[in-house]
């Protein structure tokens, strides 16, 4: 009896000695992702088999399977034909170098999962081509608290997909696949605008209305860039253009592709992450006699994207100085969110006012 | 035999016992409570603009970048106040977004002072102290373990001085309306040293709207008579819930005058109006029932008797509005609305002794910050409730 009293005893001490120790139960990140590295899971994925070969292709497909660690906004192949890659061979007519500096603006050198990143619009990170991205992270509209799964992130107004496709963790980093690929040039707005074939007129009308020279400042701008097919069907050609009076018109009529050159920088999709697909005109970008919609919608169900401009007046309404909504040039993935050194150009295919309306 | 090795055992536990409790104090504490009255809306035009979301610093160590590294005091995760403040601290919750300092944080919290419970108010050391306020991500990292560049947006940086043994409510608010520009207000409340009565419930008012936001403010949601003139008087009515779950007036407590609330940010006590813990007569002091406050707020060219405003009827430009107080599930008609106590508004009704439900007296604060109404109820000390 008297033993096992003692050995009661002795395994209880044991039990307060052990009970002090305290096990950290959150593993070191790099012992969550297993062995396969970055670069290995994208050359195995055939969702990501573009990538693969333009990673190959540039060299960096060996940078992504070193010590890292390294988060990866991977385009997918859908994001690639967007925007016109429909195969491996489109990447053999492009600059290696250009191509090279594209797709390291995908990666930035830090292990950073979606729950991770604080919930809030234009958190920056650099990435390996030494320029800014901006992750947007918020809540589900309307939700206080959602999971890391569900939340609502777009890079550089690029959606990150939810679920399974976003946080895969490997052994030197994590990996989200993204929507469309990321658009960054180490040009500023001028560059950007002038070295563009089809924008003449919009550079034409700019620097007619002296709205050019402002766009070489540090920013960050938002413009909205309509190509010279839109002038030319509001029977806009250089020469007319050129025989504008500005003091004719109301500034808006031109600034507003500017947008004022208010410091912001609007991503197509920032609107619909702000306030989901509902909002009061005050959460429209705010112009002078006039309010915008950058309206943005992804249809997980069909996996089709929704985007367009719709001006409109204060109150609300469609008003009569414009189309009543504008489009994206090209598609959605070419024509939105270049990201530029100062600021951010989409690109769409009609004139947001009709300058003939709004003569004084 | 045994007993020397029963004694060996516990001479191992205790060798081994490996926790050594510090208990903090501090020597000549002074009582602080921070509430973050600024508001964000994060819109397309705003989104890159630093957010109100705050982290608290007093005396800050700052690197050669001027980045800080450490601080004396760290109130992190600052957010919006809530609309009631409730008069016992947060402290068994493990939430991390604060609508207040000391809130759920781990600190040494007030004693209780002259019968008021100042546990939601922090022990900081008195005397001349730097107060840093910065603007933070929206995560769950805690200040200093963020990246270096984050921990650049200063959005307060001053100094103020704490008396021994004073309590002080710390505000930051909206210096005025058309700049934006934050700044701090640290009110030194004198409600320990009064001679409050048990029976009665005290209240006082305070506008603390930024210059030039009755004026301007555009109001998002189209609610009548949410604007206040800079001046304006404040009538109360005590309330009980009738059968029909709205409020009816209480004989002889209907729009009783009790002060002027001016706009201004300077940080002076404003006087306490009392109305009483009992002012109805049926119910006995072992109180179930249920009831609730209305503040109605009127410019001075009108009384109560002559108020020509109702709530549903139009906008009266400022001249009037209305805070109820209300218990919950009640229905009352009024342009700013809150829920305190679950059953008597801002008469604290809880568990004490051997009974079910008693009703406390409080001392209240209602503030007016930009739009928005905020209620802080300080309640005295009461006997525990025995199970």
């Amino acid at each position: 009896m008297q033993l096992h009293k003692l050995s009661f005893l002795f395994f209880l001490s044991l039990l307060i000695v052990t009970g002090c120790k305290k096990d950290n139960l959150t593993l070191p990140p790099d012992e969550i992702g297993g062995k396969r590295a970055v670069g290995d899971f994208v050359r195995n994925n055939y969702d990501l088999s573009i990538l693969a070969a333009g990673l190959e292709k540039t060299g960096l497909m060996d940078s992504l399977n070193q010590p890292g660690p390294f988060t990866l906004f991977a385009p997918d192949n859908n994001a690639f034909k967007d925007m016109g890659v429909t195969s491996a061979a489109a990447f053999n007519t492009m600059n290696t170098d250009s191509l090279r500096d594209a797709l390291k603006y995908h990666v930035f050198r830090e292990r950073k999962y979606i729950g991770d990143f604080p919930v809030q619009m234009s958190n920056k990170f650099v990435t390996l081509s030494g320029a800014e991205m901006y992750v947007s992270v918020s809540m589900m509209p309307g939700s206080p608290f959602s999971p890391p799964i569900h939340r609502n992130v777009y890079v550089n107004g690029a959606l990150v997909y939810k679920e399974n496709k976003r946080d895969i963790a490997l052994a030197n980093g994590v990996v989200h696949v993204i929507r469309k690929p990321l658009k960054y040039y180490p040009q500023n707005i001028q560059e950007f605008l002038q070295a563009d074939t089809s924008l003449t007129l919009f550079v034409a009308a700019l620097k007619q209305f002296k709205l050019w020279d402002g766009l070489s400042a540090k920013g960050p701008f938002t413009v909205f860039a309509p190509d010279n097919k839109a002038f030319r069907n509001q029977r806009l050609t250089a020469d007319s253009i050129s025989r504008m009076d500005p003091a004719a018109f109301k500034p808006i009529a031109m600034s507003i592709y500017t947008t004022e050159h208010k410091i912001r920088r609007i991503f197509s999709t920032d609107w619909q992450q702000i306030n989901g697909n509902f909002g009061t005109n005050d959460t429209f970008i705010q112009l002078t006699g006039f309010i915008m919609q950058p309206f943005y919608e992804y249809n997980s169900y069909n996996l089709t994207e929704t985007a367009y401009l719709k001006p409109m007046t204060p109150e609300g309404g469609a008003g009569t100085n414009g189309p009543y909504i504008i489009n994206y040039k090209g598609s959605i993935a070419k024509g939105t969110d270049h990201v530029v050194t100062n600021g951010v150009v989409h690109k769409i295919d009609d004139l947001l006012l009709y300058p003939r309306t709004l003569r004084k | 035999m045994y007993n020397r090795l029963v004694l060996l055992f516990f001479v191992i536990v205790t060798a081994a016992s490996c926790r050594k409790t510090e208990y903090t104090t501090i020597a000549e504490p002074a009582y602080l409570r921070v509430f973050n009255n600024l508001d964000y809306n994060i819109t397309v035009d705003t989104k890159d603009v630093p957010q109100p979301f705050l982290t608290m610093l007093i005396d800050p160590e700052l690197d050669a970048d001027g980045v800080p590294v450490k601080a004396a005091t760290v109130g992190d995760f600052l957010d919006k106040r809530a609309k009631w403040a409730r008069p016992y601290p947060d402290a068994v919750s493990t939430v991390i977004y604060q609508t207040e300092y000391p809130g759920s944080a781990k600190v040494l919290a007030g004693p209780i002072l002259n019968g008021y419970d100042l546990s939601s108010w922090a022990q900081v050391p008195s005397g001349k102290h730097r107060i840093m306020f910065y603007s933070r991500p929206f995560s769950t990292v805690p200040f200093f373990d963020l990246p270096k560049d984050l921990r650049k947006l200063v959005m307060i940086d001053t100094t103020v001085n704490f008396g021994q043994r004073e309590v002080y409510t710390m505000h930051i608010l909206e210096k005025k309306f058309s700049t934006k520009e934050a700044g701090i207000y640290i009110r030194q409340e004198d409600f320990v040293k009064r001679p409050f009565s048990d029976s009665m419930v005290y209240v006082n008012f305070y506008n603390l709207s930024s210059e030039g936001f009755s004026q301007n403010a555009v109001f998002k949601d189209k609610k009548y008579n949410q604007r206040l003139l800079d001046t304006m008087n404040v009538y109360s009515t005590l309330n009980y819930v009738n059968k029909f779950e709205g409020f009816s007036p209480i004989e002889g407590h209907k729009g009783n005058l009790m002060g002027r609330v001016i706009r201004s940010q300077s940080p002076e006590v404003q006087p306490y109006y009392s109305f009483p813990l009992f002012p109805d007569t049926i119910p006995n002091r072992i109180y179930t029932g249920r009831t609730g406050q209305v503040f109605t707020f009127l410019s001075p060219e009108y009384t109560y008797a002559t108020n020509p405003f109702i709530q549903y009827m139009g906008e009266s430009n400022g001249r009037f509005s209305e805070l109820a107080v209300l218990p919950e599930k009640v229905i009352y008609e009024s342009a700013y609305q809150m829920q305190a106590d679950l059953l008597t508004g801002m008469v604290v009704t809880v568990r004490s002794g051997a009974y079910f439900n008693r009703s406390f007296s409080t001392v209240n604060t209602i503030e007016y910050v930009n739009g928005k109404f905020f209620l802080t109820t300080i309640q005295r000390k009461y006997e525990p409730p025995v199970y």
